[in-house]
């Protein structure tokens, strides 16, 4: 023991102890006042930096997905809704490896809940994966089974997220104009992509703290904030109308082969308020990346499924159907044009209704022969336009000038977007002011050689017509919140009074004859006066560089009803149609005719009846049965209609036509007296070809009546174009068959 | 506690009385049960018990996730510091004289233990531990004791040549250059550098002249240079230093251990969370009951509290050099040096790796870090500080 036995040798010396100073005055300061300063440094200085980067990744912002604004029509139908829906997840990397049992009993239940093939659902559960989504936007009563299934087998790999979804009440209509929205609810066409901030709201959110492996922290420590729902929409779209017009155009679009699209626009020419838009082929709402129209299929044919090619063309089609074409194409408007030449010509005292003009079947400017249909020889300016004479209008524009012609053109508003409230709207073609010589405007004159879309003509047309205003066409009336609180309405924008409305009122006459009995008969409705002009405008583009000749035209027609205080506007325009009678007249004039003897009513004009139209008007056939002979011979004599009595009896026992049936005067009524009298068979003849008088003749030969459906009367070659029976079927004798007549050209 | 009140003379008759008496005693090991230094004992059992909540609710939410039960480690923790508290004080009574005879013993012990660990299968691809059944340890943390009380006794028998190299560096070296070689092959830098800096400590408090450390210094800054050049060294540290200078460039791999213990520091603000309330123990911080428990620390307790644990560190090393210049003998002296400066060392790199001031490298917290053996020896050596007080109580009175 050292220690003990020296121990004055073994006393710490004073250089030890020193040292030992040293060694601990480094430790503390260096060590522990260093680190002080430190970590003073990073929790004062730092600590809210690190502190907001923890926070980030502690805290799991789950939103809260507000629920989307329904989409009404004007009237309060609903057209678009949201619901809430339900996706189905499951974390098959929750299921232990070896719990074969678990795997079984998902795949069984799901797939029998959500009418689901079992081998897919089971294929997932051995994934090793965090999320797989086994179904999208469930309803409510699966969201409840699928529920209680996790409840009561306690499976923690599978949840229910919220989730929305879209549905259409009134099924597939105004597709185009309402859009539709994508996997985040996001809208991506039409209405539902313009007012998507205000039909989203706006999300709230749920904040939990979370570890680093995704788990809720133990601790409570969350935040809700509550979503805010989107805003209802009201359309100025009538649903009623709209279908009608879809109807219209969809019959069109099949009737006369149309190569292209054609649409339809309606509008209230007071308000800008548009009531019906669409264009023909559309797409599903219900389904909007499935190619569904037969040419689109065909075209599509030519590619190999799964090439690169295809997945372009695919996708070009669908932008084709997805396409608004009201907005988006831009065409030729042709003869429908020349009623604002005429408006600008009036406007300025370039002429009267009563100038004599003489069509000599072309005129020239500046070396340029410019040819007519035909030559008209001499009319005044109101045939001029019935005409849709060429040369006349050619004369207005040279009067006009070019300057004058622009600033017209500019003021209907045709070299600016019209403004409506949807996505993708186009702007319309027109010639640099430079380019823009005589010849140029001699061609502008009818409606060739620029282009403006749908929406622009129509809107155009209704400020010639509407007393001179142009108005902005808008598709939304009123945005309204969750508690039914109106946020936002929108009234007319009126842009500029374009013409004075004496100018609009000779305009609306002058159309009203063009109806009347000029090209656009086509769209008369009796008892009403309907203003009009067809077009029939060719495709430059579409020259075909062999024979020089130009295949394709664009066929439309525009109209304003009624004539003596216009309500509505209408325009149809067929893109390329596929047969040889495509004139405006021809391909739209009927649709027109049968949209607004439905909608002048529906909207609340009383028709008035000429005495010519009067004289035309169809009768209602009475029930005659169990009354005398005598008694019926009398009555049918009242309604001027002929009568012929099979049998010997002395009371009526039946009768063709039924009670109730309309009939044109001067029809057949067939009165069976004898109870065993055997009812005679007649075959129905040929009609579409025929002339009204034709048919009429060749049906009362068979023992049939006749009905006509549009006009039957007027000058220029009529033509039966439809017949409600085929040819060779066989009806009771005394049958009323319907013919559809139109005035047709293939030109204007 | 004996308090004899007299002069200067009375107490060298007292002492004189005392070596006659030889006091109790087991063979060679005496007892001696003067009065211990009470502030040192309280800041030990202070730490230790905020160590031992600390750890406690830093490895709740990991011992929760990984093993079910939240009392996982703390309740191992706790059976290893009663343990480790009683052997605390058995030793504390026991002459630290005795360690004269059993420090080269226990360094062999030690060297032994240390090759045996390099064929114990390796975990985390190191080669640090051995065990014996439920028993597994370190052999490092005996070395560090070994290495103290061999460098105390070695200073105390050559005290009067320990200017020379013979004396005062040759037997040095030759017993720390074995140990540093197996450590390096296990490897375990930290371990490496901290007993290489407590021998240090240990020679120069001893008395080894000042040029042999100037030297020594130039011969290690030229090693280092020959490393630089010749050796792909610079490679190897690069990515370890790029990862220290910006612990972002690597957010999800290198960089995370301190991203997240940054995160935590900062999060902690001036007050902290509250105890019991970090998040980032949540998974975020890997195994927060080991290295990185002083951020949980941080976090919950804020700049005020880990402050106050800094001091509470601080005032132990100063407590216990407070010891070693009451001493009444050399080797009492450099066996306090040596384990408070290991004390200290520790817990200040440890704070400076949790707080990237240095680079990250594994090195736990006295007291608070989990680990039964590594709390026991640290427990084990307050014991001789605290031994070394009873003969200091002594002097003093």
């Amino acid at each position: 023991m050292q220690t003990q036995s020296k121990p004055k040798t073994n006393t710490p010396s004073r250089q030890m102890r020193v040292r030992a100073n040293i060694v601990l005055s480094v430790l503390l300061i260096v060590g522990f006042l260093g680190l002080n300063v430190r970590l003073g440094y990073l929790q004062l200085v730092n600590g809210e930096y690190y502190q907001k980067r923890a926070l980030s990744q502690q805290l799991s912002d789950t939103p809260i997905y507000a629920k989307r604004g329904s989409i009404y029509d004007r009237n309060g139908k609903a057209l678009v809704q949201s619901a809430t829906a339900y996706t189905v997840i499951l974390s098959p990397n929750l299921i232990e490896d070896d719990d074969e049992t678990q795997r079984a009993l998902i795949a069984d239940r799901l797939s029998a809940i959500l009418d689901m093939d079992r081998e897919e659902i089971y294929q997932k559960t051995c994934k090793d994966s965090q999320y797989e989504v086994i179904k999208r936007r469930i309803e409510n009563d699966q969201a409840e089974q699928v529920r209680a299934f996790i409840d009561e087998n306690k499976i923690s790999s599978l949840t229910l997220a919220d989730d929305n979804k879209r549905y259409y009440p009134q099924g597939n209509i105004a597709s185009q104009v309402l859009g539709f929205t994508g996997t985040d609810n996001q809208g991506l066409y039409g209405i539902e992509k313009y007012y998507d901030q205000y039909l989203t709201g706006v999300n709230g959110r749920v904040v939990a703290a979370r570890n680093a492996v995704g788990d809720d922290m133990p601790d409570s420590y969350e935040t809700y904030i509550e979503a805010q729902d989107g805003y209802d929409l009201y359309l100025t779209i009538d649903y009623t109308i709209q279908s009608l017009l879809e109807k219209y155009l969809e019959k069109i679009y099949t009737e006369y082969q149309v190569k292209q699209s054609v649409t339809g626009i309606i509008m209230d020419v007071n308000t800008g308020e548009i009531l019906a838009m669409s264009s023909k082929p559309d797409f599903d709402l219900e389904d909007p990346f499935t190619v569904s129209d037969a040419q689109a299929l065909l075209r599509l044919e030519e590619y190999t499924a799964g090439t690169e090619e295809y997945s372009t063309a695919l996708a070009n089609e669908r932008e084709r159907m997805w396409q608004n074409k009201a907005i988006t194409m831009t065409y030729e408007p042709g003869s429908t044009f020349k009623t604002l030449v005429a408006a600008s010509a009036l406007e300025e005292g370039l002429v009267t209704l009563d100038e004599h003009f003489n069509c000599s079947g072309s005129i020239t400017v500046a070396d340029r022969r410019i040819r007519c249909t035909k030559t008209h020889g001499s009319e005044d300016f109101v045939h001029a336009l019935m005409n849709s004479c060429n040369p006349v209008f050619v004369t207005m524009g040279l009067r006009l000038g070019t300057d004058t012609f622009r600033e017209y053109f500019e003021a209907f508003g045709l070299m600016e977007k019209t403004g409506i409230d949807l996505p993708g709207e186009q702007k319309s073609v027109y010639h640099d002011e430079s380019a823009f010589g005589e010849v140029e405007l001699a061609i502008s004159s009818f409606g060739q050689t620029f282009k403006v879309t749908p929406i622009q003509m129509i809107t155009a047309v209704a400020a010639a017509t509407n007393g001179g205003t142009l108005v902005q066409p808008h598709l939304v009336r009123q945005m309204v919140d969750a508690d039914g609180n109106v946020v936002k309405s929108y009234g007319t924008t009126e842009k500029r009074q374009v013409i004075s409305e004496e100018v609009s009122q000779q305009l609306c006459q002058m159309m009203e004859q063009v109806v009347e009995t000029g090209t656009a008969k086509n769209a008369y409705v009796a008892g009403y006066r309907v203003a009009g002009k067809t077009g029939t405008s060719e495709k430059t583009e579409t020259r075909n560089p062999e024979t020089g000749r130009i295949e394709e035209v664009v066929a439309s027609m525009v109209a304003v009803a009624p004539a003596d205080n216009p309500q509505v506007a209408i325009l149809i325009l067929a893109d390329e149609p596929g047969v040889s009678m495509r004139s405006g007249g021809t391909v739209a004039g009927p649709a027109i005719s049968g949209i607004l003897s439905e909608i002048l009513p529906y909207l609340g004009v009383e028709p008035v009846f000429s005495e010519e139209e009067q004289a035309n008007m169809d009768v209602s056939v009475p029930d005659l049965t169990g009354g005398t002979v005598e008694e019926a011979e009398k009555r049918l004599k009242r309604l001027n209609l002929k009568v012929d009595i099979r049998g010997d009896g002395e009371n009526v026992i039946s009768q063709i036509p039924k009670k109730g049936s309309e009939m044109p005067k001067n029809g057949t009524v067939i009165l069976y007296t004898d109870s065993d009298a055997e009812i005679k068979q007649a075959t129905v003849p040929k009609l579409i070809g025929l002339t009204p008088a034709e048919a009429t003749r060749a049906l009362n030969n068979a023992g049939l009546n006749i009905k006509f459906n549009g006009i039957s009367s007027g000058s220029g070659t009529l033509k039966v174009y439809e017949q409600s029976v085929q040819q060779g079927e066989k009806v009771d004798e005394g049958t009323i068959i319907t013919v559809s007549v139109r005035a047709e050209a293939s030109t204007e | 506690m004996t308090r004899v009140h007299s002069g200067p003379q009375a107490a060298g008759e007292r002492e004189a009385e005392a070596r006659k008496k030889k006091g109790p005693h087991l063979g060679f090991i005496r007892f001696n049960a003067n009065g211990v230094d009470l502030p040192f004992v309280t800041l030990v059992l202070l730490l230790l018990t905020i160590g031992l909540v600390m750890m406690f609710s830093a490895s709740y939410a990991y011992a929760y996730y990984h093993d079910g039960d939240s009392f996982y480690y703390i309740s191992k923790q706790l059976i290893f510091a009663v343990l480790g508290v009683a052997a605390m004080f058995a030793i504390s009574y026991v002459d630290y004289h005795v360690w004269h005879r059993l420090a080269l013993p226990l360094y062999a012990v030690a060297l032994l233990l240390l090759v045996l660990a390099l064929f114990y299968p390796a975990r985390s691809n190191v080669h640090r531990w051995v065990w014996f059944g439920p028993i597994n340890f370190q052999p490092s943390e005996i070395a560090k004791l070994a290495i103290i009380l061999a460098f105390a006794h070695m200073a105390v028998l050559f005290q009067k040549r320990i200017k020379t190299f013979k004396y005062g560096v040759l037997p040095f070296a030759i017993l720390l250059i074995p140990v540093v070689i197996l450590m390096v092959l296990e490897p375990h830098l930290s371990g490496t550098i901290l007993i290489v800096a407590i021998a240090l400590i240990m020679m120069f408090v001893g008395g080894t002249a000042f040029k042999w450390f100037a030297i020594g210094g130039g011969l290690l800054a030229g090693a280092l240079t020959v490393l630089v050049l010749f050796t792909d060294v610079i490679s190897y540290a690069s990515t370890r230093l790029e990862v220290w200078l910006d612990p972002f460039s690597d957010p999800r791999g290198k960089g995370w251990q301190t991203i997240q213990s940054l995160y935590a520091i900062g999060s902690g603000g001036l007050l902290g969370q509250g105890l019991g309330n970090s998040r980032q123990k949540h998974l975020y911080i890997s195994e927060p009951q080991n290295d990185f428990v002083f951020a949980v620390v941080c976090e919950e307790l804020g700049f005020v509290g880990a402050a106050i644990v800094i001091i509470l560190f601080a005032l132990l090393v100063w407590r216990g050099f407070v010891v070693a210049m009451r001493a009444p003998d050399s080797f009492g002296m450099l066996i306090t040096v040596g384990v408070v400066s290991q004390v200290g060392i520790q817990a200040a790199l440890n704070i400076a790796v949790v707080t990237n001031t240095v680079p990250n490298t594994g090195i736990s917290l006295p007291f608070f870090s989990y680990g039964g053996t590594a709390l026991m020896m640290i427990l084990f050596q307050m014991g001789l500080v605290m031994s070394v007080s009873r003969h200091a109580a002594v002097r003093r009175s």
